[in-house]
């Protein structure tokens, strides 16, 4: 054996010395260390304000994030109008945006418009685009114009927008089925912008036609004060009367439901009307001492509208009029509501509350929305060129648009309708339009260019919310997260077209960005150094303007409509369409969640349904679940029959909602869009969205 | 012995041989075997130990106006699936809350009640008697639980619960990205083949009780509330402890107006409604 220390010696001790130094650092780092991230740390969860967007009533709500990210929405507790609640649209606006379906940055048409060939291209390209249209008809201002759907101050800017560059083309949507029979009242500056019911003072309310607890505006609030009205004070309970083709839910929900023709509320109205007078129970000295008209509308009632006729023209019993009546009569207070549908339904049922001397129960409301503006007047008062509601017949009937640039903010007239085809044809002529939605919507698909706005989680927000008593509220919160997408506010954009064009523009709109507007609106609300943590100032009280006008000599005899044109023209049943909470406005079939509830008495879900009595049925020889075609003048879609028994035996009821072409996988292909066979009234320009003639057939 | 002989020796001898002795101790046995045994099945009402809470919920169908805030509200918290129009055709989309048209029929005519159905958290429940392998049990404060990793998805509880609130899993719930960042990461999401239901937001139960023992303090009225609760915009749901008499929840459910949904079955409901007057 070779004693000492040899050169594989050394090599070998040299090796294992190495290899102690470096197997610690292999272990601890290659095998030791966890090769997952750790846990969050705790207590991670916050909650942010934000408010909600999917309709005016602008709820605030609390985002809960996890970790950043959000993951739950709340109503913010202690607001005087949401009070922690919120309504289903409201809490799935975190769908919205998650949505796969966003669009992630602006998008300019390569191909023929509504080819869906796109291009993208960048925000400043955008605003160039849009730039050089609006300087080719800055000599004729008057044919550049705006749509503008957005609600909150987004919507102030875009208007400030339009007034700034000369244009009296400013059009802001209304939408009727929400809305109270405002053309059966004047002020002095004609139709009122809003008016509110005084419900908590009644003790008697009886709807004609209209699902309110789904239909109404701030259906956060409509819930409560249902609630409250029969539970929340003690030994008083208000009793609900409730006319309707069919049993909806605010028909459910009432002590009473008589079914009725869809659309000829009016008629019933005045049959109640004549069994009033008749009966004596009118309020004589008032009603005759107050009320303009009142002789000849009592001669014209007593005539022409006996109970029984409500036999034969509303497929009512004449003894459920009287009831109704004597319902009405026997109570101090009681109060006929209705809404915005044909202008003789609004009379005639509004005359039921001048007759009971119960009209101090409608008041006038400020419309702060309306008249709250971002600086002094400054802009051009003229009328648009167009009613909003003959819009489509007036660009069809133009041998050349008079519009040629428009830009659409959060309107989607090629769906929502009335007449959705007349839209895309009327869009179709104009030369230029720019639509901002964070989805491809059928009007966006229509557009050159299309620029995706943040959702309202994402973006400066800031509004007057409105109580139905008139009780304002400013409401306003910061971004609650950051955008998922390359988005812009379309009134930040706006804001960077006005200092790019310079001149009156910039000076009309000096502020850098919505924040800033933001700011100063705030400012004035005295919330300018809260901006950033979101809240809300309650800015006036309950202002009740001067009584309102409502007269009776207007009313004419009949509706003068073509109600009745149905059973000659082939199509003998009436369609009553149906305006579901979750689909408000025609807004939300996207949101895959929302999708679940339409239908929850007849229990149908993502499709679109005609509901039937079952005696038609048989008599049509049409079986339940029965894929059927639904036909009218206009046109005819598609939806399963499904049959109900609590409805009317002449109607066919369909929800609102579905049947987009575009929205994302969620709502395109899904279900079938009513508003296809819904004839618009020539003289009025509105939809007839209950009493249209329909046939149906396999 | 023949077989004749061994009729003769039981019949005319009544003289009692070992087989015949076990045949009648086995006879004579069997209704104590059964009836332990169905003791061990169905056990007696539970002893709620005083000072256990036992969450309860009324819901005010005079309040309610069928809304269904409540279902959003349920649906966004416990990252219910998303649905689509062939599930919803097979009756396929899981909601745990629902609204359900009920007609009632009366001497003035028949009415129409929409009822928001949660599961009833019954006090003795269908579901956990015919589960196999314990996956739904009743824990000490009165929630129906559901373990999925336990589930084998047998159905048998789907098809015992009479109030038709446990539902089936028939496919992989689809969370298309980003969508699936939506989910509330305190709730599981659920599989293929397992059987879910409503748990009244446990998890907003143990989010509670862990923020009470970090501020060292005991579980107040108004710590632990279900989304579907806090969400009602009509106020119509009432929740909280049915063991403390002072609380409203105890309050409404003696109310004249209160009732339980097929009170006969025995199920012992601890969802009550108040009627609509």
């Amino acid at each position: 054996m070779k004693e000492g220390f040899t050169r594989r010696d050394f090599f070998k001790i040299g090796a294992l010395i190495g290899a102690g130094y470096a197997l610690p650092r292999v272990i601890g780092d290659e095998i030791c260390k966890p090769k997952e991230d750790g846990l969050p740390p705790l207590n991670a969860e916050s909650f942010v304000p934000t408010i909600c967007r999917q309709c005016p009533a602008l709820c605030l709500q609390k985002i809960r994030l996890v970790s950043g990210k959000p993951v739950g929405v709340e109503g913010m507790p202690g607001h005087p109008l949401n009070q922690g609640a919120l309504c289903s649209k409201g809490l799935a606006v975190l769908q919205e945006f998650y949505h796969p379906d966003r669009l992630t940055g602006p998008l300019k048409r390569r191909g023929p418009r509504g080819s869906g060939d796109w291009e993208k291209i960048s925000w400043p390209a955008a605003a160039n685009l849009v730039r050089s249209q609006m300087v080719s008809v800055e000599r004729n201002p008057g044919a550049f114009g705006i749509f503008s759907g957005s609600f909150g101050l987004q919507g102030k800017v875009m208007e400030k927008f339009a007034r700034a560059f000369g244009t009296p083309n400013f059009w802001r949507p209304h939408w009727e089925p929400s809305e109270p029979p405002l053309d059966a009242f004047r002020n002095p500056r004609g139709v009122p912008e809003k008016i509110s019911y005084d419900f908590n003072s009644a003790d008697l309310i009886v709807s004609f036609g209209w699902d309110w607890l789904q239909q109404m505006d701030s259906p956060v609030e409509v819930q409560r004060l249902f609630s409250e009205l029969r539970r929340g004070r003690q030994g008083h309970r208000t009793r609900f009367l409730h006319l309707e083709s069919q049993l909806s839910i605010s028909a459910a929900k009432s002590d009473e439901w008589f079914p009725i023709l869809p659309g000829r509320e009016g008629v019933a109205a005045l049959c109640v009307a004549h069994v009033l007078i008749s009966e004596g129970l009118y309020d004589k000295g008032l009603s005759e001492r107050r009320v303009k008209g009142f002789d000849s509308f009592k001669r014209m009632v007593l005539k022409e509208y006996p109970p029984d006729r409500a036999e034969k023209d509303c497929g009512m019993r004449a003894e459920d009029i009287r009831r109704i009546a004597r319902a009405m009569g026997s109570v101090k207070r009681s109060l006929a509501i209705t809404w915005r549908s044909s202008l003789f339904n609004q009379e005639a049922v509004n005359s039921l509350n001048l007759l009971t001397d119960n009209s101090d129960l409608i008041h006038e409301i400020r419309d702060f929305n309306g008249a709250f503006s971002l600086s002094k007047a400054t802009h051009s008062e003229k009328t648009p060129l167009a009613d909003i509601k003959k819009w489509p017949k007036f660009f069809l009937n133009a041998s050349r648009s008079p519009i040629e640039v428009l830009l659409i903010d959060g309107f989607n007239p090629a769906f929502t309708g009335p007449d959705p085809s007349a839209w895309k044809e009327a869009l179709g002529k104009i030369p230029f339009i720019a639509s901002f939605s964070p989805f491809m919507d059928e009007t966006s698909s229509l557009a050159d260019l299309i620029l995706p706005p943040p959702v309202s989680i994402e973006s400066w927000q800031g509004g007057v919310a409105e109580s139905l008593d008139g009780t304002a509220f400013f409401n306003f919160a910061p971004p609650a997260v950051q955008p998922l997408h390359d988005t812009k506010d379309a009134a930040d954009f706006a804001l960077g077209i006005a200092r790019a064009m310079g001149g009156r523009m910039a000076s009309l709109l000096p502020w850098g960005s919505f924040e800033e507007a933001l700011r100063g609106v705030a400012k004035g609300y005295g919330a300018g150094k809260d901006l950033k943590k979101g809240g809300w100032r309650k800015i006036a009280p309950p202002v009740h303007g001067a009584s309102l006008q409502a007269s009776l000599e207007n009313l004419k005899t009949s509706d003068g409509g073509d109600l009745f044109e149905a059973d000659k023209s082939g199509y003998p049943l009436k369609l009553c369409v149906q305006f579901p909470l979750c689909f408000s406005r025609g807004e939300g079939a996207h949101l895959p969640y929302l999708q679940s509830l339409p239908g929850p008495q007849i229990g149908e879900q993502w499709e679109t349904w005609a509901a039937i009595h079952p005696q038609t049925a048989s008599r049509l020889g049409i079986e339940d679940r029965q894929m059927v075609w639904v036909s009218s003048s206009s046109g005819r879609i598609r939806a399963r029959a499904r049959l109900y028994e609590k409805m009317d035996t002449h109607t066919v009821s369909i929800p609102f909602g579905l049947g987009h072409s575009e929205m994302g996988r969620w709502a395109a292909g899904v279900g079938s869009n009513p508003a296809e066979i819904v004839a618009i009234e020539a003289s009025s320009g509105k939809p007839r969205w209950q009493g249209q003639g329909v046939n149906i057939h396999v | 012995m023949s077989n004749h002989e061994k009729g003769v020796s039981l019949t005319d001898n009544h003289s009692t041989t070992r087989r015949g002795f076990f045949k009648g101790a086995a006879v004579f046995l069997l209704p104590f075997v059964f009836r332990r045994a169905r003791a061990e099945v169905a056990p007696r009402k539970r002893e709620v130990k005083s000072g256990t809470r036992l969450w309860g919920m009324v819901i005010d169908l005079d309040r309610c106006t069928a809304c269904q805030s409540c279902v959003i509200a349920c649906s966004v918290e416990n990252n219910q699936m998303l649905g689509n129009p062939q599930e919803a055709a097979m009756g396929r989309v899981i909601r745990w809350i629902r609204v359900q048209p009920v007609v009632k029929e009366s001497a003035g005519g028949s009415r129409q009640s929409l009822m928001p159905m949660p599961c009833m958290q019954c006090e003795d429940p269908p579901c956990i008697k015919v589960c196999p392998t314990a996956a739904t049990f009743l824990d000490p404060e009165g929630i129906v639980g559901q373990v999925y990793p336990r589930c084998i998805g047998c159905r048998y509880c789907v098809n015992s619960c009479p109030y038709t609130a446990k539902f089936f899993n028939w496919e992989t719930p689809s969370w298309p990205k980003p969508m699936a960042e939506a989910q509330n990461p305190d709730v599981s999401p659920r599989y293929k083949g397992i059987v879910e239901k409503c748990l009244f937001c446990h998890q907003r139960l143990q989010r509670a009780k862990e923020k009470a023992a970090f501020e060292k303090r005991a579980l107040a009225e108004g710590d632990y509330i279900p989304a579907c609760v806090l969400a009602c915009p009509a106020k119509a749901i009432a929740f909280g402890d049915l063991n403390d008499p002072g609380s409203e929840v105890s309050r409404l459910s003696q109310s004249p107006r209160a009732y339980r949904l097929l009170d006969e079955l025995g199920t012992e409901p601890k969802v009550s409604y108040l009627r609509e007057e």
